[in-house]
């Protein structure tokens, strides 16, 4: 308490592990110095009522500290899973740099105070996703997925910017603390802010970008985007909502329901999928609907349950990819008709895919479940009319991840394969770091569902 | 009925060239699985063209899109129709509870969810 860096120490942590990815043979270094920066972040002291751990732009709340625990968690996890890439020797020292610099951006953005540095940090973390598409993609279409990810992005956040420097202007302050003394009656100051946010989450009018750019990308990528991209919006819109009480009363619903009806038809169109990745990334739509439905309730439990579902939905999603990654490391495919019958050659693995399929479709003892709880307690709470919709979307998020589950695991395996190997070890110690959060922290989300 | 299977000669014929066709698909499926110069890097799977056929028009599928009334028409009634009147039983639903509590005929403490 008494060291004024404590928060800076972190973010000097990864700066300095920057100059140790020029030298060879780092890989695997780098990945277990942020294990020890992940041990390290736990033991900050933060407290579940107020801002902590200031310093001189940087703060800790709880919101911020799961989501900084959560993405060092996954950067961590994405090195391990790319040791692809040590093998082939395909550009490690710029993977490990795109790597630190993404993890860095992160930090930054979920420990800044200041709305627009979290907006600098906010678009600042898409270069290196963008470099990861377009560097270390496997398919020509990753060209397309990155411009579609670039330029959904920038061009929702530019009235973001604009948003920003009114706030400024008028407010004559834009510290996260002290939002909430603002109040904005401003049609287009609204809609512009939280437009930024809705695309990044992604809403279902604007989620085109998130199917190329999760499919286009390496396992790396894919992991960054569905763990923690995707939770950049949930973060905004958490912290944003503040300033427009008034306006949002009147005018959430909108969100509300596309949102929702949204999750329903991407629910169904999960179902017509043949890209594994492709069936994950439009679940992760999905799932990204409903915390949009929660957040725009505007409902406590909504906050809380739309905070739970991202950190278990960053887990889930991510594990997932690294399944699918698993499988497209042996077969080069993704396809559902050549990754069949996985069971008959790699029974543990299919324990891997039960365990994350199952906390996908928020079964218990899963953080998603606890998160899917709350939403559906404030969405109904909000209007029973949601029901309907939520009714829909849970059974067919059911149906869909036991689709996904049985093609992969269950029945005969594609007669046209070649070879196939078993699961190695550092599989099944990623799938483990994945799943152990996942489904333990259950036991202690008093420590998430208390606050303010 | 030149054969000893009671069929007719035009049956017997047909049956004849779809087993000859799929013995030379078989054969061909084969000599490529169980080829042992192939290169490993190429794909894990024996190289099906139908199949990438199917693949590449499931991803391309969005880019051979072209409107026309009937998609028009669909998106319209299954998409905005919904949503559209959905909004708007909700938001009728959300104005009549609110014109109650306003108005005083649903008391505080019969309100549902107050401390969501």
């Amino acid at each position: 308490m008494n060291n004024k860096m404590i928060m800076m120490k972190f973010m000097f942590m990864v700066i300095f592990m920057i100059p140790l990815c020029l030298k060879k043979n780092m890989f695997w270094l780098v990945q277990n110095l942020m294990m020890l920066m992940m041990f390290m972040f736990m033991n900050l002291n933060v407290s579940i009522y107020y801002n902590t751990n200031l310093s001189y732009m940087f703060s800790c709340d709880i919101m911020s500290f799961g989501l900084i625990l959560l993405s060092i968690w996954i950067c961590m996890m994405m090195l391990m899973a790319s040791e692809n890439l040590l093998k082939m020797k395909f550009y490690v020292n710029f993977f490990l740099f795109n790597m630190l610099f993404m993890l860095l951006m992160l930090y930054l953005t979920f420990s800044m105070m200041n709305l627009f540095m979290f907006y600098l940090f906010f678009e600042g973390s898409l270069i290196p996703t963008l470099l990861l598409i377009v560097g270390w993609g496997y398919q020509p279409e990753r060209i397309q997925a990155g411009m579609y990810l670039l330029f959904y992005t920038l061009f929702a956040s530019l009235p973001l910017l604009m948003g920003i420097f009114y706030i400024f202007n008028k407010g004559n302050n834009i510290m996260f603390y002290f939002l909430k003394f603002m109040n904005f009656d401003f049609y287009l100051l609204y809609f512009s802010m939280i437009l930024a946010f809705l695309v990044k989450m992604p809403m279902y009018f604007v989620h085109l970008w998130l199917p190329k750019a999760h499919v286009e990308a390496p396992v790396s990528g894919s992991m960054i985007l569905a763990g923690i991209m995707l939770k950049l919006g949930g973060y905004g819109l958490l912290r944003i909502l503040i300033l427009f009480e008034k306006l949002s009363l009147k005018l959430n619903f909108i969100w509300i329901i596309i949102s929702l009806v949204g999750g329903f038809y991407i629910s169904l169109k999960c179902f017509c999928q043949v890209d594994m990745k492709s069936l994950i990334a439009y679940s992760s739509v999905c799932h990204m609907g409903v915390v949009i439905g929660g957040i725009m309730t505007l409902n406590y439990w909504g906050f809380m349950g739309s905070y739970l579902l991202m950190i278990g939905h960053g887990l889930c999603s991510s594990g997932m990819f690294c399944l699918a990654n698993i499988n497209f490391e042996r077969l080069n495919s993704r396809s559902l008709y050549i990754n069949k019958g996985m069971m008959n050659f790699m029974p543990s693995m299919s324990l891997w895919w039960f365990l994350l399929m199952s906390s996908n479709m928020a079964a218990p003892p899963s953080l998603n479940l606890m998160g899917e709880i709350s939403l559906i307690n404030s969405l109904m709470s909000w209007s029973w009319l949601s029901m309907i919709m939520l009714m829909l979307i849970s059974f067919f998020s059911a149906g869909y991840s036991l689709y996904l589950y049985s093609y992969i695991q269950h029945g005969k395996y594609y007669s046209g394969l070649y070879s196939f190997y078993t699961g190695v070890s550092r599989e099944y110690l990623l799938l483990l770091l994945h799943w152990l959060p996942l489904n333990l922290m259950i036991l202690k989300v008093d420590w998430v569902m208390i606050w303010f | 009925m030149a054969n000893n299977y009671g069929l007719s000669d035009a049956e017997f014929n047909l049956i004849k060239q779809q087993a000859s066709r799929r013995a030379e698909l078989r054969k061909e499926f084969i000599k490529q699985r169980t080829n042992p110069w192939k290169h490993a890097s190429e794909s894990g799977y024996v190289f099906d063209p139908a199949l990438q056929k199917f693949i590449s028009m499931k991803v391309t599928q969005f880019d051979n899109f072209t409107p026309n009334p009937r998609t028009s028409l669909f998106g319209f009634c299954a998409i905005i129709i919904p949503m559209v009147s959905y909004g708007y039983l909700i938001w009728n639903d959300r104005n009549k509870q609110e014109q109650k509590i306003r108005s005083g005929e649903l008391r505080y403490r019969e309100r549902k969810f107050k401390f969501a």
